[in-house]
């Protein structure tokens, strides 16, 4: 047998050995410490997506003998980025999703497949839908985002069976894709984009361009409009440009001072009611609604009346309750903007801070950096990036760094953006799960 | 051993530091009317202020604690406190205290307004304190105010898009039918480029001052609602305002600019 | 471990280094764990540890001196086909920059985690 060392010396026999002896212990009410003397904490990790599986992993790798519990509902994760690709006929879902297998046998985090129904900050326990107690030294909750139902009159989780919001990817994505499959050629697909903040910024954008990509070439006499409760969004002068480039007058964007708020939702009628009252009816129809953090934040009682988690710049830690750490869509984080970058680079700085507070270190000095990349086409790419730092004890982005991509950037530099925005999203699958599905033509 | 919990203890000491000044101030080291805030530091706000000193409860200020683009933060101010039988506010002023010129609008309102409540969208320079303050019309003064931090989110970088017609697609929401005494929302909205009078345009001139300055709301001939908007009120002005009207009305909403340049609305209401 | 640092070259990376002022001043170092999260963000793009080879290059084994020599170019020039990482590259100090580089020079490619196609 190849005995492979790890970057800590331990071997993966060693490993394995270690966690073998830790799952023969009851879990409920045993002291983290009790293996022998050979755990160095048990952290539990809430949430299986870029930051949830980030965390767990790169908590292994600052030191393996950190007990790592990993609480994710779904065996299989389906990745929002590049989910427009699906919504866009130009991958199939398996494309999108990630196992825990390297998780579990590589770096020896326990994964357990239930939903966190309660977390008790004071007794340090968090309890599974399974009706299971765990305890944590350090907690740290990664629940991604849930839907304000009803912020929008009429838009509730009965109305997205019939009108997806597709911000959760999964099911959600095949029944939006499906619908677009079965529209008549003609229709039109109306998108309800929201106010900030919410999970990806220039998600909405990139998926209207790769919806007109695929209408162009499958139904071309249909359109796209997006109603807009924004007067700005991400990379707007790039994508304005990218649309009327590639796809003509096929996408119509309604912006917030032009009357594109929407307020009502019929999801029966497929029909928008906006705040001055003018109708839109659509042949598909996605909205994407006003959005919080995940809902065990609430009940983990980190969140603020605004709905989302404050955290300390310097380690994530909460700012509400001590030994909670939360990383990606669910905090308040500007400018580091929501999106799986920014996920699985807090859950690197979360996952050093907690090595460094269970053996009473200082934490190291926080870094992120963000690329956003979209697809205005198959081999049309474009980016935003921004490099962060905590200052005066705030995350600032560094100046005179990051930015947009050039306005007057050549097809082959798009092109390349486009192959760069393939490999960003392989790379960050492998960083994360360990599982990339490899090179595709998209 | 388990690590510390600094953080437990940290808010442990917080919350008896406030319990202390809250304890002095009651003893009457400090007298309560005399109610400390930015206000008193802001020469606008003082002199809308004079002598008097603000009640500091009664008047709530609704902004987001962070904002991701300081061009439109959406900002409610309303008044729920305690007030004699025959008094209203007729009056709310808004100041960004850290912007090039502080006055964001004066809102003034009548007995036709009903309801003191409004909501617009404001233009932050960057963090700062934003500050509300009601007049009624017997004199009583009311102050608050909330900070927004201002972050400009690398994914939200700008390039502006096309600028409309000002003063075009005057839009207003209002309830074709009333009931007395029950006031109800209205909303207005009307293309303008609020420009400052401080921004460089691409030629590298700056691009001269255009604003709306004034907006009415007249019921009958009688003005209702009146707004002095100044160049921090974001572009395409957006106001949510409140009547209530006693009997059926011809509603006029009036914009004017600072060229002299007007829009008009009509809307015929009923009361039953 | 396997290292591959001639001095030769590192000799010719000080040459290349000393164009800029601020070489002047004594060399900052950090910590491996410091380290470990500056170079958090580089995973997405060229995978766990560098490793990852594609369309984004591999960075990991790499010489230093030509990781730093690089970087520093992103930094500080127009480079052909840059698309992103001058944009990156503008948000560390030099040393910082120098420092990434021998850190991921210093990751073996035989050992331990395979890279992934």
């Amino acid at each position: 047998m190849n005995h492979r060392h790890n970057r800590s010396g331990l071997t993966r026999r060693q490993l394995i050995k270690g966690i073998g002896a830790a799952s023969l212990l009851p879990l409920v009410g045993s002291a983290p410490f009790a293996i022998g003397g050979q755990s160095a904490g048990r952290v539990v990790v809430v949430g299986g997506g870029f930051g949830g599986a980030t965390a767990a992993k790169y908590l292994k790798r600052a030191n393996p003998a950190i007990e790592v519990l990993l609480i994710e509902p779904n065996e299989t994760f389906y990745t929002c980025p590049f989910s427009n690709l699906h919504l866009g006929g130009l991958r199939e879902m398996d494309a999108i999703a990630h196992g825990y297998d390297e998780l579990k046998d590589r770096y020896g985090v326990r994964v357990i497949h239930a939903m966190v129904e309660d977390v008790d900050a004071d007794a340090h326990k968090v309890t599974l839908s399974t009706g299971r107690k765990l305890d944590y030294d350090r907690l740290v909750l990664s629940p991604g985002i849930d839907m304000r139902w009803n912020a929008l009159e009429g838009y509730d989780e009965e109305a997205a069976e019939k009108a997806p919001h597709a911000w959760k990817a999964g099911t959600q994505t095949e029944l939006l894709r499906s619908q677009l499959e079965a529209m008549d050629d003609g229709g039109t697909f109306v998108m309800v984009a929201p106010e900030n903040p919410f999970r990806c910024p220039p998600g909405p954008y990139e998926r209207a361009s790769l919806v007109a990509n695929y209408l162009a070439q499958h139904k071309p006499k249909s359109k796209v409009l997006i109603l807009d409760a924004k007067d700005n969004f991400s990379k707007q002068g790039l994508f304005t440009a990218g649309w009327e480039r590639l796809y003509g007058d096929r996408i119509e964007w309604v912006g917030l001072s032009s009357d594109g708020r929407v307020t009502r939702v019929d999801a029966d009628r497929l029909e928008v009611e906006t705040e001055f009252g003018t109708v839109h009816r659509a042949d598909v129809l996605n909205v994407i609604p006003p959005q919080k953090a995940g809902w065990i934040a609430e009940r983990a009682g980190v969140t603020d009346d605004s709905g989302w988690v404050p955290v300390k710049a310097e380690t994530f830690e909460s700012r509400q309750v001590a030994d909670i750490y939360v990383v990606g869509d669910a905090t308040v984080a500007a400018p580091m903007p929501k999106s799986g970058f920014c996920a699985n680079g807090q859950a690197k700085v979360v996952a050093a801070a907690i090595a460094a507070s269970l053996e009473s270190r200082p934490a190291p000095e926080a870094y992120w950096t963000n690329t956003c990349y979209s697809l205005v086409g198959p081999e049309y790419g474009i980016s935003v990036a921004g490099v962060y730092r905590v200052q005066d004890g705030v995350i600032a982005e560094v100046e005179g760094a990051g930015g947009l991509s050039p306005a007057d950037a050549s097809d082959a530099t798009r092109a390349l953006e486009a192959e760069y925005a393939v490999g960003w999203y392989n790379a960050i699958c492998q960083d994360t799960w360990g599982t990339s599905p490899g090179s595709r033509a998209t | 051993m388990r690590p510390d919990r600094p953080t437990h203890h940290d808010a442990a000491r917080r919350r008896l530091l406030r319990g202390l000044v809250a304890a002095v101030a009651a003893i009457g080291l400090a007298t309560p009317a005399m109610a400390e805030g930015p206000w008193q530091r802001l020469d606008a706000a003082r002199s809308v202020l004079g002598d008097a000193e603000p009640v500091t409860q009664g008047l709530v200020l609704d902004l987001p604690h962070v904002s991701e683009d300081g061009a439109s933060v959406s900002l409610t101010v309303g008044f729920d406190g305690e007030l004699a039988d025959d008094d209203y506010i007729s009056r709310i002023d808004l100041f960004a205290t850290a912007n090039p010129s502080p006055e964001i609008a004066t809102f003034h309102l009548t007995p036709l307004s009903g309801k003191p409540e409004i909501s617009t969208r404001v233009r932050l320079n960057e963090t700062q304190q934003v500050i509300a303050i009601a007049t009624s019309h017997q004199g009583e003064r009311f102050a608050t105010a909330r900070e927004v931090r201002i972050t400009v989110s690398g994914c939200l970088m700008r390039n502006g898009a096309d600028q409309p017609e000002p003063l075009s697609n005057p839009r207003v929401s209002v309830p074709a039918r009333f009931s007395p005494g029950q006031p109800e929302a209205v909303r207005t909205l009307i293309n303008h480029p609020m420009e400052t009078g401080l921004r460089e345009g691409p030629d590298g001139e700056i691009v001269p001052r255009h604003i709306i300055e004034r907006f009415t709301v007249s019921l009958n001939g009688e003005t209702a609602f009146e707004a002095d908007l100044h160049q921090s009120v974001s572009a395409s002005p957006y106001l949510l305002f409140y009547l209530s009207p006693e009997q059926d009305s011809e509603a006029v909403f009036e914009w004017q600019d600072d060229t002299g340049s007007t829009a008009r609305h009509e809307a015929a209401i009923e009361t039953s | 471990m396997k290292r591959v640092f001639p001095i030769a070259s590192l000799t010719l990376a000080s040459l290349l280094l000393t164009i800029t002022p601020l070489a002047a001043q004594a060399e900052e170092t950090f910590s491996d764990a410091q380290l470990e999260v500056m170079a958090g963000g580089c995973a997405s793009c060229h995978g766990t540890d560098g490793r990852l080879a594609g369309s984004v290059p591999t960075i990991a084994g790499r010489p230093a001196d030509v990781l730093a020599s690089r970087l520093l170019d992103f930094k500080h020039k127009e480079v052909d086909e840059v698309t992103v990482m001058d944009r990156i590259a503008k948000g560390f100090t030099d040393a910082e920059l120098r420092a990434l580089a021998r850190h991921f020079a210093a990751i073996d490619l035989n050992n331990d985690n395979e890279p992934e196609e």
